[in-house]
């Protein structure tokens, strides 16, 4: 074993680092946003809203994440470049990176997949709690934001560190378009250095240290609300 | 009339808030003593059965009602319309003088015409559920201010200090920092209590308030309806707690098959009722304790 490249590679993986950290952050909050429209959507008592939640989440989860991105890619990313207009945009340095894509695909994603575990969350909550709510006076929205929803969450704690690990390992796939993720730039070191296993061992020890810290950021939001007979 | 929890709230507000013009919810009961609750022929069908068939009563400030019945006999509806939890499909509710709009649906069904008017008329009535349906991510003070900071919009200080004195009262004071899981169930009951009477409402609804405890948990959650009723405190109370009902009602009211078939005293009910089924009632409920 030989990690004397890391000397020259260092800040290449670092910015990966960073880069796989950020493609986490951003598709975990807006695929939270999400799936919390899908969630409540495929509650919702209006046969189109919750008709096109169930749809949306079918087609998410029933199709290859790396297929999506490659779809949003190499197909939505390639209409762009023959409209004049979007390259001419502010926003064409944005639409040119692989980044984005990858973080809408991850979006999406999170939202198909989350959605149905929030649901399930939402159906979890004793239906008295909430009518209690109600009887005292909460509007609607008021009782969804102060008791449904943190009630929901709470319950669903465990899976959402689940799901936000699973969401960590997704953002592998960033480096099949050309993303300089973790991933990315390993690959860099390996075809430039023909070293195999140091630079791949070396971020899967990256990836594990960044799950454990997950799990343990759940872990102290599990903690700040004690319940009885949980550990 | 015994003064109730309501003067001595108008008089609380009007020294905190020191002749702001925030105009209060309820007309004032002593110039106007109509009732807090008056219901006019209520029906309500679930489906193809007929739960309520044209109930009418009123309350009156300080009155302890009681209904009591066979289960399915109409009881916890009834309480339920009186809130909303339940619309009626005929018949209306007025709460201190303030008709529940209700309105006919595009699907044909009863619907509170104005849902603004029903949760303003919500913290008015305190409501205490069969399981008491605490919020189990809040603190039992958090439990408490909730509705006074978040729908009344009191300061959270004022909240703060309401809520210590009803925990002080339902003998609570030193759980305030507990979650609702590590209390028992007669304690969370108390707690259910003290949270509906955090809204300072002009009425108490008790659903079975000690159908769900442990039998010998249910002496303490009684002792504090019990304290209530002595304050002055206007409420209806379903239970099936016979000896507890005569004890603390102002009127009695047996409901059978959707209908109230005697209304009375508590002498009237448990001693001489006048109908048949009601007397039937008693009697078996007496001998079953």
């Amino acid at each position: 074993m030989h990690f004397e490249w890391t000397a020259t590679y260092g800040h290449i993986l670092l910015t990966g680092l960073l880069t796989t950290i950020e493609l986490l952050l951003f598709s975990g909050f807006f695929g939270f946003l999400l799936a919390l429209l899908v969630g409540f959507g495929r509650l919702s008592k209006q046969p189109l809203i919750a008709w096109l939640s169930l749809s949306f989440t079918n087609l998410i989860r029933g199709t290859p994440l790396l297929v999506q991105i490659y779809v949003l890619y190499y197909g939505v990313g390639s209409l762009f470049v023959g409209f004049p207009a979007v390259r001419d945009s502010f926003l064409w340095p944005y639409l040119r990176e692989g980044f984005w894509y990858v973080v809408v695909a991850l979006t999406l994603s999170v939202g198909g997949y989350v959605g149905e575990v929030i649901k399930g969350g939402l159906r979890g909550v004793p239906k008295g709690e909430l009518e209690a709510a109600r009887a005292l006076g909460m509007s609607r929205f008021l009782m969804i934001r102060r008791i449904w929803l943190p009630r929901a969450i709470q319950i669903l704690l465990p899976s959402l560190a689940g799901e936000s690990v699973g969401l960590l390992k997704s953002t592998a796939l960033a480096s099949t378009v050309a993303v300089m993720d973790v991933l990315g730039a390993a690959n860099l070191v390996r075809a430039q250095t023909f070293r195999t296993y140091e630079p791949l061992l070396l971020i899967a020890v990256t990836y594990l240290v960044l799950a454990l810290l997950i799990e343990h950021v759940f872990r102290r939001l599990e903690l700040r609300i004690p319940v009885r007979g949980a550990l | 009339m015994t003064p109730g929890p309501d003067s001595a709230r108008r008089t609380g507000r009007t020294n905190k808030q020191k002749g702001n013009s925030v105009p209060l919810h309820q007309p004032d009961v002593a110039s106007d003593p109509g009732p807090i609750i008056d219901v006019v022929d209520l029906h309500k069908q679930f489906g193809q059965q007929t739960v309520l068939d044209g109930v009418s009563f009123s309350a009156h400030v300080g009155d302890v009602i009681s209904l009591i019945g066979a289960s399915g006999s109409g009881k916890s509806t009834l309480l339920r319309c009186l809130n909303m939890l339940e619309v009626p499909n005929r018949g209306s509710v007025r709460i201190s003088g303030e008709e529940i709009a209700l309105k006919t649906n595009h699907k044909g069904v009863s619907v509170p015409a104005d849902a603004r008017q029903v949760d303003r008329i919500r913290t008015r009535l305190g409501m205490v559920f069969q399981n008491f349906n605490l919020w189990p991510h809040m603190t039992v003070l958090e439990n408490l201010i909730e509705v006074p900071v978040r729908v009344l919009r009191q300061s959270r200080a004022e909240a703060i200090e309401h809520a210590e004195a009803l925990l002080e009262k339902v003998g609570l004071a030193n759980k305030h920092h507990c979650y609702p899981s590590f209390l028992s169930g007669g304690q969370q009951q108390r707690v259910a209590i003290a949270r509906a009477l955090a809204t300072r409402p002009s009425v108490m609804l008790f659903d079975e308030p000690t159908s769900a405890l442990d039998p010998e948990l249910v002496g303490e959650v009684l002792k504090v309806i019990r304290d209530l009723a002595q304050d002055g405190c206007t409420m209806v109370l379903v239970t099936h707690e016979m000896a507890f009902a005569r004890d603390v009602s102002s009127q009695v009211m047996f409901l059978h098959k959707g209908r109230i078939e005697e209304a009375g005293s508590p002498e009237q009910i448990f001693v001489s009722p006048n109908s048949e089924r009601c007397r039937q009632f008693v009697n078996a409920q007496h001998s079953r304790s």
